[in-house]
Parts: structure tokens; C-alpha cells; sequence
């Protein structure tokens, strides 16, 4: 992709540093999304999308100004840096340093490009999902799929000397079932998803993937509903990691550890979780969801253990508020797209896998719920009070997996429950979600090995 | 240029075109610690492209300058339309609108937000994050001080002969505090308050700074309460997230994809008699007032449901097609979506209702609803928090509990509606309702 020469975008930001900023940044980006519904087995929806623009953010200290327009051309960016930059005023001049080469990273490389994949073959993975989920059972009664993928070409310079193109090929094939009828209806939704090219797909069998949403939608249909208390949870692998997402990491952000706005303020190298808790969040694991080469303030992207053993090791933090915190920047920069500032944000996040077998944790659970497929959540950073969905779950008796339950939400306080995880096992994997946060929705996979959580408030409509 | 993209289309093998261009300007300035940290500012341009070959429509939305737009370009998204609505193989066809005969009118209202110096803008943030910390020492932090504006219009033309326009101006404040008994205690909440006007001289930052410093102050010492049953009055904005919540039910593009339970219950009673749900797109009170939908539809007010009894989905003119009834002015850009939905008020207030329950909640806010519920089944389980009532009288603050249940169920177990609609800011709005019992999970 052809953004802009180097001379070009060393005067823009020149024009930007001119009253005496001391940081600037500009941000191309050209990106086609592709988006394809097929419900009942027909395609109902087919979409582009092509998002063009550049945005300029100008820092003086922790002040930030920032502007975008839909337009690459230097001049126009030039007239915009020069009315953001007239609320920056400083008698110190910072010149625009020299580009370094782009370092090579290869934790990103697709090789079968959305653009180049025809809509028929697309389709085909479509139906092959829908074929399989219908045949699982005739109390199947819908079958909605979802297909994903775009082209995210970006360029980020900036005036320490960054000048860095990157390609992002998020694909996801979402697939959402629905079993049962009237008040019984329940629908499960999983994905397959990466940030690598439709080569994706050679690695996964889709049709074992959609049998499996389809029996948990059948069996969640025949399910009784949770009756609410206090009691021991056992999380699943998976998906299961949006419990680390939602109860703790967001509040590891700079965007509110940064405003002494989190729970977690203040407690680098302090005990915040049970001792056989580690967790980190890597935006460089090969072809992931969340991972990129570069994140979208042109740092590598690297692994960041947050916590070890127990102890907060590190914080998420983006550029601007490694200045306000003094710590190190994470490669944790994002944003949705270029209309957007960045600020930090997770990438791949996970419990790290313990020496506990899922058999054993059963086994030892005399009471509680398996909680085996989760749903989404949210949390609040300034008080760490957090909820999510349990979408298929299990009761737990005398250390059996015994009869399914719907309806369960799961609340809590972030700095409680970290210090209520007494096992977990070794079977890590990872689920596909989209976190909203200030600077957009971006891609972010959670994941975990099976883990205990004791003393959980858990909801229901069910009644004793 | 709009009009050129539409010839080409046409040329191109589309029967009919549509092209919706959307400018938007918008502000944001952030305060933090009487100094503004953050002072965003965006111009966008947008294009969203409609074509139907067969009866099928594709859309394809995009960005682009109109100087660096080439004919070379313009044809290449022109094509890949192309080929995209050839794959669509559902039986519903799709039509483009040649307009309604009659539109209604709105008044344009001048916002007065250009005629405003940032200045004036700024020192009204710094006297919101004064009066916050003054409010109460136990305000620790404002969090988010935010002043916002967006300036948008909205132009469809198609190749039936429509050309429609329209533009709307609004301004507000946002902002966030966070409470605590002491700076060691680590119990904290938090006071979260939007206001959003269509006029800037009615923005009342300091009103604004009250309502979200008195929201943290009296949910300080929040806990969760003994599980169980308990009459519950969902606050306006509780029950607003929950009609929110369950929206789709309603909407005809839900009903065409099975994925509501109410398909074969039009004309009959779901709800209480008490219940009245309407969806006006010219609500005086509201600062979103729609002449026309999406798809260039006329707007037009109906009772979705009136005293119990289920009317009517929410169309576009897809869905109203396929239904056999006409379209409601309902379409987004790519659905189904509400102008002004919401509960009709009852007589009582609040705190009347709050004085004739024994023991019970008044829950002020849900989280979580966007996973904790199902919007085929009704079901949802959401993280709740608000007060405990005794006697008559709101006894303490709650946290940290699970109020479940079936939301059409719950609607059939209406004890009173209040009178407080909230719905200025347009979307879905409710009154405070006043419920029998609901399952609540805490302690």
C-alpha cells in the first residue's frame, strides 16, 4: 500500500511540533471489511466496508490534542495539525527525529488474503457450519453464521522517529444456534477465529465446531434454571478467560490505572491474587485474534506477565500515559481505527496453566457450578465490580458433573475473586471476543485453563 | 458526485441505486485536575451504497474524500457490490423507496453550539469539576469530565427520483465520579451522568456534577443483601436497560429471522393492561425528531403495544414486505432500529411507590444485559445495584446482587409505572416500574 514518502510525512509533523509540542504522531489507514449473514442456510447480507482516513495527535507533556479527517493529502493534513497544534504552547522546541528502519516482525504473516478468496468459497465454510449445526438435532430451530474479515492496512510515524506499516487479516466465523421453542428457546453462539488469512480454516474442522454449539443449544434448551447463591465455580478453559478480562485486567489499563481510577492503583509488586494465579496478556503470539506485529502506536507488540505468582508485575500501558506513570510502554496501544486515539488496551489474554487436571478439580468440587461456556461481561475499573454470562453451565455434586442449568450470571469484585482461585489445570486454550472500550472495538482473544473459584455470587431465576 | 455514482451503478447492471452521504463534525474535550488533558476533533465523511439486481440489495459503506474518490475507484466499489448481491439467495425481496407523499415537519432548532467560544466550553468543565469536589469530601476523583458535540446531516438520493435531507446539532457533558469513605478504605462507587441537549444554553453542568457526585455519595457502604424473592421497582434508568435489553423482540427483522418469541402473538395480550409501549418519531419532549427513516420512509407514531396487547413489529420496508403490512419508518442502514421507544408514564412518583412497599428494592442500575439475557426467551439475569427498602423507606445502599427474571413474564407483573420517562435523549426510554417480585441473588 502506497501511504505517503517519508519527506511528506516528516513535514507534517514538523508543522505539528510548531508551537512547542513535544510528541507527534499521524496515523494512515486503508481498510476493506468484509461481512457475510447467512441465516436458515441462505446469505442474507453481504458487506463492504472500506474505512480511509488518517488521524494527528499532538502531545505536549500528558496533554493530548488529536483531529482526523478522510483524506491522506499532506496538505490537508498540514492545515489540520496547524489548528490542533494552537492550544499546545510551549517556548521548548522538539525537532522531528530522523526514521528508523522498521524492524521485521513476522508474528503476523496471512497468506491467503480476504481479497483474494472468492465469496463462493467464503459462502461454502458458511454452509458447511450451517449443514452440520441443522444435523445435530431436529430441535435445532435456527442457524445464524457470521463471516468476517478485512484488510487493515496502517502507517504510523511519528516524531521519535517511527515510520511503520503494518497488515492486520482478522477472519472469524461466528456460528449462533438456536434449540428448543417459545420460552425455552436458547441459543449458544461460538467462533473460529485469527488474525492470520483464510489459511485459517485448513486447521479447524468446521463442522465439529458447529455439531458442538448445536448439542450445547439443544442441551440448554432441556436445561433448569440456575437457582442463585454463593457457591464454588468452576470456570472452563476458553472462552472461560473473559473472567481475567473483565474482573482484573481492565483495571490493569493505563486509561484508568493512569487517573488513580482502578482498584489496582498503587500495588506493583504487591499481592493481589492466590499464589497459583499467573496471568499475562501477549500481543505476540504467532497468527492470534489479538495479536499484531505492531500495535497502533507502532510498538512491537510483546508479553507483558502481569501477574506472577500472585504479585502485579506490570501494568497495560500506551504511550501517552507512560509519560503520566512513569512505566515502561507495553506495546498495548490500540484503537479501532484511525477516527479513534489510542490508548492501552489487552491483545491475547490468559491465566497461565497450572499443574491441576480438570478430572482432579471435578473430582474435588463437593458443590458448585461448571460453569463450561461463557458468555460476555463488563466491569467497572473504579469500584472492580464485574458480571458475566454463564450461557452453558453444569451443576456440580459430589464431585460429578451432574444435570445442566441456564440462566447464571456470575458478579463479583475483581480484587476479591483473584484471591478466591485455589486451582487451576493445564489445559490452556483461547476464545475470540471484541472488547469495547474507550478507543473502539478492537479484537481480543481471552483464554485460561480450567479453573476453581470458591465463594462466587451466582444468579438465577431458579427457585429452591 | 452523488448522482454520477448513481449513473454508474445503473450502467453497470443495477436495476436501483440508493446512496445515503453522512458529514459529521465532532468535538470532545476532557478536563482531568482543572487542566484539559484531552481535545479531540474529527471530520467524517461517509458513503453508504445500496443496489438490487433480482431483488436483492447488497450495501457497501466508505470513506473517502471526494477529491482522491477516482472514476477508476468508484468503479471498483461499484463491482464489488456487484458481485457481492449476486451471492444473496434469500427468498425476501428488497426494494428502493421512491418517497412517501407526505412528510412531517420538524422545526429546526438552533443549537447555538458554533456561536459558544471553547473558552466559555472549558470554564464550564472546570466549574462541573469544582462543584463535584466541593460536593462532598468524599468525592476522591472525577474520573471523566467530558464536553462533547456533533454536528451531523444526512443526504439519501436514489434512482426512483428520492432526495431527502436532514441535520441535527447536540452538545452535552459527561462525567464520572468516584466516591469513598477514605482514601484506605477500598470500598469505592461510582456517580456516571450524561446529559446531551440539542441546545447549548440548556446544558446545566452544574446540576449534571449534582446528580453524579449524590448517585456515588449514597451508594457509599453498598452490600450485597440475603438471596431471595422481593418486590423490586426498576429506577427509569434500570428499566430503560432492560427494554433496551429486549428490543429485538420487537423488531420485524428479528421476526423474519425467528429470533424473537413473539411471532405468532400479534393481537394478542402479552403484557399487563397497564402496559402501553410506543415508538414516536416526533416526541416533543425528545431531542431526536425524525421526519423520515433510513430508507427515506415517512415516520409515523404507533403503540407497539396498548394495554397489554401486542400491535405491531417495528418495519422497514423489507420486513413490512415480507409481513404484508406497511413500512413503520423504522430502518437503519441495515435493520430495524427505535426513534422514541418507550413505556407510557403512570401517575404515581417514585417516592410514592417506594413508601408503599414493606420490604423491598429499588434497583437504580443493571450491568452486564448485553450477555446476562436471552432476547428470544425473555430470560435475563443482570448485575444489579440500588437500595434496600423497608417500611416504606430506602434503609441502605446494595450492591453486588443478581436480579433475574423473564421479561415478558415481569411485564405481566406490573404493581404500578411511574411517571418519571426519561427519554430527552431520544432511542428507549422508561418510566420507573414498580414489579410484584423478582428473584434477586446476593448474600
Amino acid at each position: 500500500m502506497k501511504f505517503i514518502s517519508q519527506k511528506q510525512a516528516a513535514s507534517i509533523l514538523k508543522v505539528a511540533l510548531g508551537t512547542g509540542a513535544d510528541f507527534a504522531e499521524i496515523f494512515f489507514e486503508h481498510t476493506v471489511a468484509n461481512a457475510i449473514e447467512m441465516v436458515s442456510g441462505e446469505v442474507t447480507k453481504n458487506q463492504t466496508n472500506i474505512i480511509h482516513g488518517a488521524s494527528v495527535r499532538i502531545l505536549l507533556g500528558a496533554q493530548e490534542v488529536f483531529g482526523y479527517l478522510n483524506d491522506w493529502n499532506p496538505k490537508s493534513l498540514k492545515d489540520l495539525a496547524k489548528k490542533l497544534r494552537a492550544s499546545l504552547k510551549s517556548p521548548t522546541k522538539v525537532e522531528v527525529k530522523e526514521f528508523v528502519p522498521q524492524p521485521e516482525r513476522h508474528i503476523i504473516e496471512p497468506k491467503k488474503l480476504p481479497s483474494k478468496v472468492k465469496n463462493s468459497a467464503k459462502i461454502s465454510l458458511m454452509t458447511k457450519a450451517f449443514k452440520s449445526a441443522k444435523a445435530t438435532s431436529k430441535e435445532v430451530s435456527q442457524v445464524v453464521c457470521g463471516l468476517t474479515d478485512k484488510e487493515q492496512n496502517v502507517l504510523i510515524v511519528n516524531s521519535n522517529g517511527t515510520f511503520v506499516t503494518d497488515l492486520r487479516t482478522n477472519i472469524r466465523l461466528t456460528c449462533t444456534v438456536v434449540a428448543g421453542s417459545g420460552a425455552n428457546m436458547q441459543a449458544i453462539s461460538d467462533s473460529i477465529g485469527d488474525n492470520k488469512g483464510y489459511e485459517l480454516f485448513e486447521e479447524h474442522d468446521i463442522k465439529e465446531f458447529a455439531k458442538d454449539i448445536a448439542t450445547s443449544a439443544v442441551t440448554m434448551a432441556g436445561a433448569d434454571e440456575m437457582v442463585g447463591g454463593k457457591m464454588t465455580v468452576v470456570v472452563h478453559n476458553g472462552f472461560g478467560g473473559v473472567l481475567l478480562h473483565e474482573a482484573c485486567v481492565h483495571s490493569l489499563e493505563a486509561t484508568s490505572v493512569a487517573k488513580g481510577a482502578s482498584v489496582f492503583c498503587n500495588k506493583l509488586g504487591q499481592k493481589i491474587a492466590s499464589d497459583v494465579v499467573t496471568a499475562i496478556d501477549d500481543g505476540s503470539r504467532p497468527g492470534q485474534w489479538g495479536s499484531m506485529n505492531f500495535d497502533d502506536e507502532g510498538h512491537p507488540t510483546q508479553k507483558n506477565v502481569l501477574i506472577e505468582n500472585g504479585i502485579l508485575k506490570s501494568y497495560l500501558v500506551d504511550y501517552r500515559n507512560s509519560r503520566i506513570m512513569n512505566h515502561p510502554v507495553t506495546g498495548s496501544g490500540r484503537r479501532q481505527s484511525y477516527q479513534l486515539s489510542p490508548t492501552s488496551r489487552m491483545s491475547n489474554t490468559f491465566f497461565a496453566p497450572g499443574k491441576d487436571k480438570f478430572e482432579d478439580i471435578i473430582a474435588n468440587t463437593k458443590f458448585g457450578l461448571f460453569a463450561k461456556r461463557m458468555g460476555g461481561g463488563s466491569v467497572n475499573p473504579s469500584t472492580g465490580e464485574f458480571n458475566f454470562a454463564v450461557n452453558e453451565g453444569y451443576m456440580i455434586e459430589d464431585g460429578k458433573i451432574t444435570k445442566p442449568v441456564r440462566g447464571a450470571t456470575l458478579v463479583g469484585s475483581g480484587s476479591e475473586i483473584l484471591m478466591n482461585i485455589d486451582m487451576i489445570s493445564d489445559n490452556l486454550s483461547f476464545g475470540h471476543g471484541m472488547c469495547g472500550s474507550q478507543s473502539g472495538s478492537i479484537p481480543t482473544d481471552v483464554g485460561e485453563p480450567t479453573i476453581r473459584v470458591q465463594n462466587v455470587t451466582v444468579g438465577g431465576r431458579g427457585v429452591k | 458526485m452523488l448522482q454520477k455514482i448513481i449513473d454508474k451503478a445503473l450502467e453497470l447492471g443495477f436495476e436501483a441505486v440508493e446512496i445515503i452521504e453522512t458529514v459529521s463534525d465532532e468535538v470532545t474535550i476532557s478536563l482531568f485536575r482543572g487542566n484539559v488533558d484531552k481535545n479531540f476533533n474529527g471530520s467524517d465523511k461517509s458513503y453508504t451504497l445500496k443496489g438490487i439486481i433480482n431483488g436483492k440489495m447488497a450495501l457497501t459503506h466508505f470513506q473517502k474524500n471526494e477529491e482522491e474518490l477516482s472514476d477508476k475507484e468508484i468503479e471498483k466499489i461499484i463491482l464489488k457490490l456487484k458481485d457481492n448481491v449476486l451471492t444473496l439467495n434469500s427468498k425476501e425481496e428488497s426494494s428502493i423507496f421512491e418517497g412517501s407523499k407526505v412528510y412531517p415537519t420538524v422545526e429546526t432548532v438552533e443549537s447555538g453550539i458554533s456561536e459558544v467560544p471553547t473558552k466559555k466550553k472549558i470554564a464550564m468543565l472546570k466549574e462541573m469539576e469544582k462543584a463535584s469536589y466541593g460536593y462532598d469530601e468524599r468525592i476522591e476523583l472525577v474520573n471523566y469530565c467530558q464536553y462533547v458535540e456533533e454536528r451531523s446531516s444526512t443526504k439519501i438520493v436514489n434512482s426512483k427520483g428520492l432526495n431527502l435531507s436532514k441535520s441535527s446539532e447536540i452538545c452535552g457533558f459527561v462525567l464520572g465520579t468516584v466516591a469513598g469513605e477514605s482514601k484506605d478504605n477500598p470500598n469505592k462507587q461510582n456517580g456516571f451522568k450524561v446529559e446531551i441537549s440539542n441546545k447549548f444554553a440548556d446544558l446545566k453542568p452544574k446540576e449534571v456534577a449534582k446528580k453524579a457526585c449524590k448517585k456515588a455519595i449514597s451508594m457509599l457502604g453498598a452490600a450485597p443483601i440475603e438471596s431471595g424473592a422481593y418486590p423490586v421497582i426498576l429506577e427509569n434508568d434500570a428499566m430503560k436497560s432492560i427494554l433496551s435489553g429486549f428490543f429485538s423482540m420487537f423488531s420485524g427483522e428479528a421476526a423474519l429471522k425467528k429470533l424473537t418469541s413473539l411471532t405468532d402473538k400479534l393481537g394478542q395480550k402479552i403484557m399487563s393492561e397497564k402496559v402501553t409501549i410506543i415508538d414516536d418519531p416526533l416526541l416533543p419532549e425528545s431531542i431526536n425528531k425524525e421526519p423520515f427513516d433510513q430508507e427515506g420512509v415517512a415516520t409515523v407514531k404507533k403503540e407497539v403495544v396498548s394495554n397489554g396487547v401486542f400491535n405491531s413489529f417495528l418495519h422497514n420496508l423489507k420486513t413490512a414486505k415480507v409481513f404484508g403490512v406497511e413500512p413503520t419508518g423504522n430502518a437503519t442502514v441495515n435493520g430495524v432500529g427505535p426513534t422514541n421507544f418507550y413505556l407510557q408514564p403512570g401517575t404515581l412518583t417514585k417516592e410514592e411507590m417506594i413508601k408503599k412497599i414493606d420490604k423491598g428494592l429499588l434497583i437504580t442500575d443493571m450491568s452486564g444485559l448485553h450477555a446476562g439475557l436471552n432476547p428470544i426467551s425473555g430470560d435475563f439475569s443482570a448485575q444489579s445495584s440500588g437500595f434496600y427498602i423497608e417500611k416504606g423507606k430506602i434503609v441502605k445502599p446494595v450492591t453486588l446482587i443478581v436480579v433475574s427474571g423473564n421479561f415478558l413474564k415481569m411485564m405481566n407483573d406490573i404493581v404500578e409505572i411511574g411517571n418519571d420517562l426519561e427519554i430527552k435523549q431520544g432511542g428507549i426510554g422508561a418510566p420507573s416500574v414498580w414489579f410484584n417480585q423478582l428473584a434477586v441473588s446476593g448474600k
